[in-house]
Formats: C-alpha cells, sequence, structure tokens
C-alpha cells in the first residue's frame, strides 16, 4: 500500500485509474507485479516492491491518470523499457509506489534518412528500432546498449551509452515531449515552434535548453523523444589490441586520448579487463574453486588460455577506406607501441569478439547477459564513476577500486569507456544472488566505494536506486547547493511529490527528511 | 471492483524468481494436459543439449528451440509463443526467458536449480532427489524426465536438494544452470 494512503481509498483511486487506461491495464496481483522488481537486487528480497501498476497508452491517459495521482497523492514510479538492470531494473525507488509503466507507448513516429533521426515513445527497444529500420531499407545505425533489449528513450535518459560513435545517447537526443505534473504538455527546443519541422534537427532554440532536466531527474513524465541515428558508413575496421600488464592501462590511455580527441577514433573506445572479458567463454569455477579474489598466477594462465591481456582494448574506425587507412597508422603507431600489445582484427569463435564487433557497429544483441555466468546466480551491481580519460587517473582509480574489491572478497571486473572528453569506468560486482553473505558484501563494498572516490574526486554518473540518495550527497560542493536546487525545481513542478519520490536523491518536501 | 483476480500482463522488467522460486507444480497447475512441450535449448551448454534430447527422444517435445550463445533468439522466439515451454539452461538465460514469457502473460511452473561447487553437482528440486544424486554427468536426462512426470502431475510436494558423486564440469559448461517451465498463451481466471 502506499504510504499514508489507506485500503479504501487506494482501491477507489485504482477504480478512477481503471475507468481512465481500462482495467486490463491496472494491476495488482503478485505474478504480474513481481515483474517489477530488481531481478539483481543487492538487497534483501522483499525490498521495494510496488502496490500497483498502471500502463497508459497515450499522452491523453497520462494526464488524466496525473490527475488522480495528484488527487490521491499517490507516489509513482515511472519507466519506459525497465531493462534498466545492474542500476534497479524497473524496481520502485521504496516499496508502495505505484507503478507508472509506459511501455504500451512503444510508436516509432518517425525516421528522416536524410538528417538522421527518429523520434520514439518511450517503450521502444533497441531491437524493435533496428529491425523497423531494418524492415524499411533505412541505412541508418541505432547504437545499442549492451545487452540490446533496452528502451533507446530510457536509456538516453539514464545517460546510458553504447559503442558506435553515437556512443553517448544523451548527447544523440535531440527534442523532448514532457507532460509536468500537473498534466502540461511541454516540447522542448524547436518543437514548441507550432509546426516546425526541426524538432530533431537541432537541439537550440531562444532560451535555457531545459531537456537535460528530464534526465535522472523526476521532473515530468517524457513521451516523444528525437535521437540521432548514425548513418551505415562505407567502411568499419574494428580491432582489437591486447595489452600485458595491469599497469599497461596508463600507457593506454595516455596513447587514446589525442586519438578521440581529435575523432581519429569516433567511437567509444572500451578497455576491458581480463576477467570482464573472459567471462563471455568461461566460468571462475574452471579456474579456481576458492574463496576470495583470483590469484595472479590463475590469472596469468587465463589470459594465455584465452589469448587475452590484463587490459583488452576495442575500438573500431569508419568512414571511406582511404580514410580509415590512413588514420589506421596513427593508430596503430600510437597503440602498438606499448610493449607485449597484440592486435586482432579477427577472432575465431570468441563471443566476447563477436559481441563487441556487432555493437560497435549498431547491431543490438543480449551476449553480455552471458558475463553473469562467471559466478553463477546472477546478481550484480555497476559501480560507476566517472573522469577525464588520463592514463595517471585510471590506473589510480583502477588501483583503488581493484584493492577495494580483494579486501571485500571480490574479483575485479571492469572496463573504461572512453567518450568525448569522458571516462566512465564501470565496475561490475558480481555475486550470487542466493548467496547471502556475498550479497552483503557486495552492498557493503558498493558503499565504501562511494565515498571513497568521492573524497577522490571521482563521481558516479549513474547508480543503483539503493545507492541514490548517498551518491547525492557526494556532491556537497557549496553546502550541497546543486541538490538543493533540484529539490527547489521539485517543489515547484511537483508539488504534491508524486513523480518518482527519491529518483537520483530528489525527495519531495515532505519525504525529504524522512530520515 | 475486486482487485485479487488475475490478469494478463503485457509487462516485464524484474524477478518473477520470488514468486516461482523453489515451487513445484500442483496437481491442477496445468490448465489441461500439456497440449505440446517445446523445448529451449542453449546449444552451447551440453546439459541443455542433453536434456533437449531427452525430451525429443521420448516423444514429448513438439518442438525444439535452440538459441545461440548470443542469447538474442530468447527475444524473437518467445514474445508471441502458446504452449508449456521448459529448458534447462544457463541462469542468464533462464532470467531473460522469465522476463519475456511473463510479459506476454506466461505463468511459472517450476524453477529449479543446479549448481557444480567442489567435483559435485548440487540440485534443489522438488522430487527425484536419489535419481538426480546417482546420475553424476547424465542428470540432465534424469532430470528431463522427471519433469515430464511433474509436469502431467506426477510428482512429490516436498522441496529437496541432493548433490551428486564427485563428477568433472563440461568446458563448455556455465556450472550454475536454471531448470524451469513456463505455460503461455493460457488465459487464467
Amino acid at each position: 500500500m502506499p504510504q499514508g494512503v489507506d485500503a479504501p481509498t487506494f482501491r477507489k483511486a485504482l477504480d478512477e485509474l481503471a475507468a481512465i487506461v481500462g482495467k486490463e491495464w491496472v494491476f495488482v496481483d503478485e505474478l504480474p507485479l513481481s515483474t517489477y522488481r530488481d531481478a539483481y537486487s543487492p538487497l534483501a528480497d522483499g525490498e521495494l516492491l510496488p502496490s500497483a501498476a498502471v500502463a497508459p497508452a497515450n499522452m491523453e491517459q497520462i494526464q488524466q491518470a496525473l490527475k488522480v495521482f495528484n488527487a490521491y497523492q499517490l507516489p509513482i514510479w515511472t519507466f519506459g523499457n525497465g531493462r534498466n538492470f545492474a542500476y534497479g531494473g524497473p524496481a520502485p525507488r521504496q516499496s508502495g509506489y505505484v507503478m507508472f509503466d509506459l511501455k504500451r507507448m512503444n510508436r516509432i513516429l518517425e525516421v528522416n534518412e536524410k538528417y538522421g533521426y527518429a523520434l520514439v515513445e518511450p517503450g521502444v527497444s533497441y531491437y524493435q528500432l533496428h529491425r523497423h529500420l531494418r524492415q524499411i531499407g533505412s541505412k541508418l545505425w541505432v547504437d545499442p546498449a549492451a545487452p540490446g533489449w533496452g528502451g533507446v528513450m530510457g536509456n538516453a535518459l539514464e545517460h546510458g551509452a553504447g559503442y558506435t560513435p553515437y556512443g553517448d545517447h544523451f548527447i544523440m537526443q535531440c527534442g523532448m515531449e514532457v507532460v509536468l505534473a500537473d498534466g502540461q504538455v511541454v516540447r522542448t527546443g524547436q518543437g514548441a515552434i507550432e509546426g516546425s519541422p526541426h524538432w530533431q534537427s537541432t537541439k537550440h532554440a531562444a532560451g535555457p535548453h531545459f531537456d537535460g532536466m528530464f534526465t535522472q531527474s523526476n521532473f515530468g513524465v517524457v513521451t516523444k523523444m528525437g535521437i540521432w541515428l548514425m548513418p551505415e558508413p562505407p567502411g568499419y575496421k574494428p580491432f582489437m589490441i591486447t595489452y600485458e600488464r595491469e599497469e599497461d592501462l596508463a600507457a593506454i590511455f595516455d596513447a587514446v586520448l589525442p586519438l578521440k580527441i581529435n575523432q581519429v577514433i569516433p567511437n567509444a573506445a572500451v578497455a576491458v579487463d581480463l576477467l570482464w572479458e573472459v567471462s563471455a567463454k568461461t566460468t571462475r569455477r574452471h579456474y579456481f574453486d576458492g574463496k576470495g579474489p583470483i590469484p595472479d598466477s590463475i590469472r596469468k594462465k587465463i589470459a594465455s588460455d584465452h589469448d587475452l591481456g590484463m587490459w583488452n582494448f576495442y575500438a573500431a574506425l569508419y568512414g571511406p577506406p582511404p580514410i580509415i587507412e590512413n588514420n589506421w597508422k596513427l593508430v596503430e603507431e600510437a597503440m602498438m607501441s606499448i610493449p607485449g600489445a597484440k592486435l586482432y582484427l579477427s577472432r575465431e569463435n570468441d563471443p566476447a569478439w563477436d559481441y563487441r564487433i556487432q555493437l560497435m557497429r549498431g547491431e543490438p544483441n543480449m551476449t553480455e547477459f552471458s558475463i553473469m555466468n562467471w559466478i553463477g546466480g546472477g546478481g550484480h551491481i555497476n559501480f560507476s564513476p566517472i573522469s577525464a580519460p588520463d592514463g595517471k587517473e585510471a590506473l589510480s582509480q583502477y588501483n583503488l577500486i581493484k584493492q577495494r574489491c580483494h579486501d571485500y572478497g571480490f574479483d575485479y571486473i571492469g572496463e573504461f569507456l572512453v567518450g568525448w572528453r569522458d571516462m566512465h569506468h564501470i565496475l561490475m560486482i558480481m555475486y550470487d544472488r542466493a548467496d547471502e553473505v556475498m550479497r552483503k558484501g557486495a552492498y557493503d563494498l558498493f558503499a565504501k566505494l562511494v565515498d571513497e572516490a568521492a573524497d577522490a574526486g571521482f563521481g558516479e554518473y549513474r547508480t543503483h536506486l539503493a545507492f541514490m540518495d548517498q551518491i547525492a550527497k557526494t556532491y556537497k560542493h557549496n553546502d550541497g547547493a546543486l541538490w538543493d536546487l533540484h529539490h527547489r525545481l521539485k517543489d515547484v513542478l511537483d508539488p504534491n511529490g508524486i513523480l518518482s519520490p527519491g529518483k537520483q536523491g530528489i525527495w519531495p518536501k515532505a519525504m525529504r527528511n524522512q530520515g | 471492483m475486486a482487485w485479487d483476480v488475475s490478469r494478463r500482463t503485457v509487462m516485464s522488467g524484474g524477478a518473477v524468481g520470488a514468486v516461482v522460486a523453489g515451487l513445484g507444480i500442483g496437481r491442477s497447475a496445468l490448465a489441461q494436459r500439456p497440449r505440446k512441450i517445446i523445448v529451449i535449448e542453449e546449444t552451447e551448454v551440453p546439459e541443455s543439449r542433453l536434456f533437449a534430447q531427452t525430451f525429443v527422444n521420448s516423444g514429448r517435445a513438439a518442438r525444439v528451440i535452440r538459441i545461440d550463445r548470443s542469447l538474442n533468439g530468447l527475444l524473437h522466439e518467445l514474445e508471441a509463443i502458446e504452449g508449456v515451454l521448459v529448458g534447462l539452461t544457463s541462469d542468464p538465460a533462464a532470467m531473460i526467458a522469465e522476463q519475456i514469457l511473463v510479459a506476454g502473460g506466461a505463468r511459472p511452473l517450476l524453477q529449479w536449480t543446479h549448481q557444480y561447487r567442489k567435483l559435485r553437482w548440487e540440485h534443489q528440486t522438488v522430487g527425484a532427489p536419489k535419481l538426480l544424486a546417482r546420475a553424476s554427468v547424465g542428470w540432465p536426462s534424469v532430470l528431463a524426465h522427471h519433469m515430464q512426470d511433474a509436469l502431467v502431475g506426477d510428482r512429490q510436494d516436498a522441496e529437496l536438494r541432493c548433490q551428486s558423486g564427485h563428477c568433472g564440469l563440461d568446458g563448455k559448461s556455465p556450472g550454475m544452470l536454471v531448470s524451469w517451465a513456463f505455460e503461455a498463451g493460457v488465459q487464467h481466471s
């Protein structure tokens, strides 16, 4: 039951919601509600359970439903596709929320081949958009997250990343339609000009940019979003380079930074550690049955058995073949200058290579889930600090985090992804979700890392539900002025505090000091 | 309006594990005798192949859906499927199948786990502990027979754990597997 609402009142609200969306689109039973749990939660079973779910079909139903939520002051948790696993999936921030499930709104409203964009609703997945583009004979690519069942809109709103040159999804977003808590519909950018055909072509308009305000937030319900799509290039050259030593990480990023900043390597290049890379093809139990992190001697055997390095660098070149070949000379000279580097332009029978190559050319796949076999039991939570792509900084961050993983008995399993000027470090803390001690250890390790990373100047770009408040508190410049601003906006835009309370540590006034 | 009736859902996004974990199937669990059994084979996993082959050999499998290691087939094949679906798959494949099937309104019938630890397989099932414990590397075949019985209601009630004798682990096996069954395409009341 939602907090502060009694059963008769809740039933009455559900009746009104059923009258809006149809009885078959209001859910209260255990089985359908179980689909809104976090499959990999680091929390104990029974936490973060919704009270009901409501699935509107269009913007008008959203507007009407918001009136009911406001009238009864029901907290709702809005999502589009619900595949945000490792960060909480579709689960609500607190038990008792009503899930506001927008998956029925899954229309691809426009594909513009000339200007290279699509306009989509919240429920459109990467697979769906990819299939649609192929069906209509489009030469545009999607840039899927890994795995590809995620939502095009949801991933961009969560600041997610992919692996083609269009890998920073929020940068590639252009134009939104948002329903505010009071039901008012706002279009951003050129969408605010009646009949403008340029809504998805330019981000710019007179006045402030508001699009970012509706990402990782709870200020409105985004119902349409434009996304730029990359035209299929005339040439594509993917490659992998393996590096023998952990400390090579610094040299890798010192070499890659100028290549990235000058767009010689245009895509989201990634340095993948040994265990992440090998976990698509084997499991820990094949090498080590003991507790704690895998010993170095066994790591070396794994690397040797699978022709891998301690770091495995993936990137690709795109464009007309003569340009690719010219740029390749620069890449080869820089990246192969590190002693022990080995270049691969193809690999036989290697699922990790296969799925990376697919991702870098915009083909959605689900292979990355198979790395969860490494431990077995599927639990994982991603710790994602962000920084500049500097070699020394990357190595220092790696050493800090790896040591903490080992202190808590976990393997370091991670990757570093380089964007336009940024570096995303993704640590995947894997655990058997049936092993309570391991699950608790993963939670404690994560909590420790948040504070230690913040002390070292690293903030997270995205996080699991369970750590949103803790991470919000690490952004403490000028007595937390940034979150004060979020809260001031929240109070004005959503005075009843119904929209996703607590999302990213942004709470409505009535819930702000609940402890 | 009563809000306690089952409804078909078209949504997904989280684990149904808490609903089905460790549960066997009741004598009236299937809406009717299995019209057809569709077996999901994760082709890269040797135990999954043996499990599927046993269903085929017994004549109970109307169809085998083979999933390669991209796992993409789970999304393409399971979206609008009807019948009783069974599988012995890796844990990630089981999770994806669960998400897709429950999203399509399928009802979970059973979910058992099989984990290789310290040179033995540990099985958490409903029924058949002795058979599974004795089976060693042939356990997926025993499991397939046991599941066939369970699906028509001939099974024991208690949730059981058992352990095999010492045996090896195939280099292609993930070592942590889930056996599962869903009934899809049936309206429940």
